[in-house]
């Protein structure tokens, strides 16, 4: 009988992987066709075989300049910044258990903004790794704050929610505050409120992509601990996983690509929110597997927000944040009223 | 594998709730702590479970110091199922139960057979086989604490300690729970429960330890220690004994 029972067990979790497999590889298949589409739609058009010859040196100036130094390097800059927010939310839904949490709604996303537009403001035209250090630096700082309040786990989600959402009217009145009294532009300013890629290139993934990918790959590190720690703080001491320690790690690292995200890209909403739970819909609430599909899945989600936002209003563009809000936003209440 | 608390001082919240504790619990033994609310039983065993720091004194596993220990060394010696447990999570039993092998694992390092082997027999030994596949939201309360149970035996612990692990239960799944108890104790589990109903720890009990404002009140046998004027004094109402004309137990009653 348990020899049976291993087997069954055995196929039950192959089974599950080739689920993430199916499910990831699905996923990176639409990310691949969003980036052609990305390469080729825009305030000028392309076709399929003319935008993937620009990826190439050589051949039309023009094509070459439009898709190599703005439309390749800022899908790669909405993947970094999907990938970040969606594992940052993976994290955060975990360490303060409660499925609401991601960046935005517990103010990590508002500390990492505070830091950056006062550097925008401050010093107009810093550099863009000044101002992915700035946002980590800040992300870091409002992800302390969070594991300040949630210490030990005691807190209830109610209460955690409502101390995000202070932090957030707090840091985002002064952020306002600064934009608004400084000479920012007022485009520059709206891209950063509603979260958008207006003007992001290779400078940002060249300096985001080294932060970003070790900080997936700390939260992959991780996956064995979160999946203790969803079971409950003493449930995982008794595991042989010190909550507290696993809650700072996984604070740190969410904080921190929190904070290169909005650095990037603004206040992005709902990415880090829903991400993960299209990714747990697809591979169930094992982190070894919620970890990568969120990452891919808000790459995707990312990504195909910006291309419809760059079409929308064609030749103008919307903030890409729009779009993911409005997309997200629905997806909220539905959790509200049907998940919890 | 016995367990040792040694001088054993805890505090909850900032007030000491255990105070100078020493206490043995044999290789093999089935020990079973009562007391009134407040008294510091579940502090007891989480400082015994080296979840909480003691203040003062030490707790010895195998006669080793627990607080030396590796974290994860100490989780392949002892499990500790808690008092309370989440409602809500949506995991499917199976996988729970693969959740107890965290202490087992390396990094990145692929499940073993050894693995595999422990939580079927965790399954076994708790009967859910049929339930396996089951979302722990969909069980019932005595289902859900067999799969909480198998969690823990996946761990593959020489010594078991439970937080009133039949409370929310009715009478049969109190039973139920224990008698898987009891197996696991007769094939060479240590066990140390704590529990409210007096008449189901005399009944499993080789040892009955009383905690009353954090210390030791009582402690031996439940056919030697359980006497009236005793229960009385901890549990501050008035006792009356029976006794189970079958086993010959001790059945402490109220008497009011």
């Amino acid at each position: 009988m348990s020899g049976s029972g291993a087997r069954r067990a055995r196929s039950w979790r192959a089974a599950r992987r080739q689920r993430f497999f199916t499910w990831s590889g699905i996923a990176l298949v639409l990310l691949m066709a969003v980036g052609v589409l990305s390469l080729m739609w825009g305030a000028v058009q392309f076709g399929p075989a003319e935008a993937l010859r620009g990826l190439r040196p050589g051949g039309d100036p023009f094509v070459r300049t439009v898709v190599w130094e703005i439309r390749f390097p800022r899908f790669l800059d909405g993947m970094l910044v999907g990938a970040s927010l969606a594992v940052a939310g993976s994290l955060l839904q975990v360490v303060v258990r409660n499925p609401l949490a991601d960046p935005t709604i517990l103010g990590i996303s508002a500390a990492a903004g505070l830091g950056t537009s006062i550097t925008l403001v401050l010093v107009p035209g810093a550099a863009v790794a000044a101002l992915v250090g700035v946002g980590m630096a800040g992300g870091i700082a409002g992800g302390l704050i969070i594991l300040l309040i949630a210490w030990q786990g005691a807190v209830s989600a109610l209460r955690l929610t409502l101390a995000g959402v202070a932090l957030s009217a707090f840091f985002g009145a002064v952020i306002i505050g600064l934009l608004a009294s400084s000479r920012t532009f007022l485009e520059v300013s709206l891209g950063f409120l509603a979260g958008g890629l207006y003007g992001v290139d290779w400078r940002h993934a060249t300096v985001a992509a080294p932060v970003v990918f070790p900080a997936i790959l700390a939260a992959a590190a991780l996956s064995g601990r979160l999946n203790a720690l969803a079971l409950g703080d003493d449930l995982a001491a008794g595991l042989g996983v010190l909550a507290d320690r696993t809650r700072f790690i996984a604070l740190t690292v969410a904080g921190a690509l929190a904070g290169v995200a909005v650095a990037i890209a603004g206040l992005v909403s709902f990415v880090g929110l829903v991400s993960p739970h299209l990714a747990r819909f697809a591979v169930g609430d094992d982190h070894r597997y919620l970890v990568p599909t969120s990452a891919i899945t808000g790459a995707l989600l990312v990504t195909s927000a910006d291309l419809i936002a760059r079409l929308v209003i064609r030749p103008a563009e919307l903030p890409m944040g729009i779009i993911t809000a409005a997309v997200g936003a629905p997806f909220l209440l539905y959790l509200l009223r049907f998940r919890s | 594998m016995n367990l040792r608390a040694e001088g054993l001082a805890l505090s909850y919240r900032g007030h000491e709730v255990v105070h100078d504790v020493s206490l043995e619990v044999a290789s093999g033994e089935f020990a079973v702590i009562v007391g009134p609310n407040a008294s510091g039983k579940s502090t007891l065993l989480r400082g015994l479970a080296r979840v909480m720091r003691p203040d003062r004194g030490r707790v010895l596993l195998g006669g080793e110091p627990i607080a030396g220990l590796d974290s994860r060394e100490v989780a392949r010696r002892l499990a500790i199922l808690p008092q309370m447990l989440s409602m809500d999570l949506d995991l499917a039993v199976e996988e729970l139960v693969w959740r107890g092998r965290t202490p087992h694992h390396r990094l990145m390092r692929p499940a073993t057979a050894e693995d595999a082997a422990a939580v079927e027999a965790a399954i076994a030994a708790t009967d859910l086989d049929a339930l396996r596949y089951r979302s722990l939201r969909g069980l019932s309360g005595g289902e859900r604490q067999r799969a909480w149970l198998a969690l823990a035996l996946a761990q593959q612990p020489r010594v078991l300690l439970l937080d009133e692990p039949t409370t929310f239960l009715d009478i049969r799944h109190q039973v139920e729970v224990m008698e898987v108890l009891r197996r696991l104790n007769r094939d060479g589990l240590t066990v140390v429960a704590v529990l409210h109903d007096l008449s189901l720890a005399s009944r499993y009990a080789d040892r009955l330890i009383g905690i009353f404002e954090g210390r030791v009140a009582f402690d031996g046998p439940p056919e030697q220690v359980l006497d009236a004027p005793t229960l009385e004094r901890v549990f501050g109402i008035p006792m009356l004994m029976l006794r189970d004309p079958a086993s010959g137990h001790p059945i402490p009653l109220p008497s009011v």
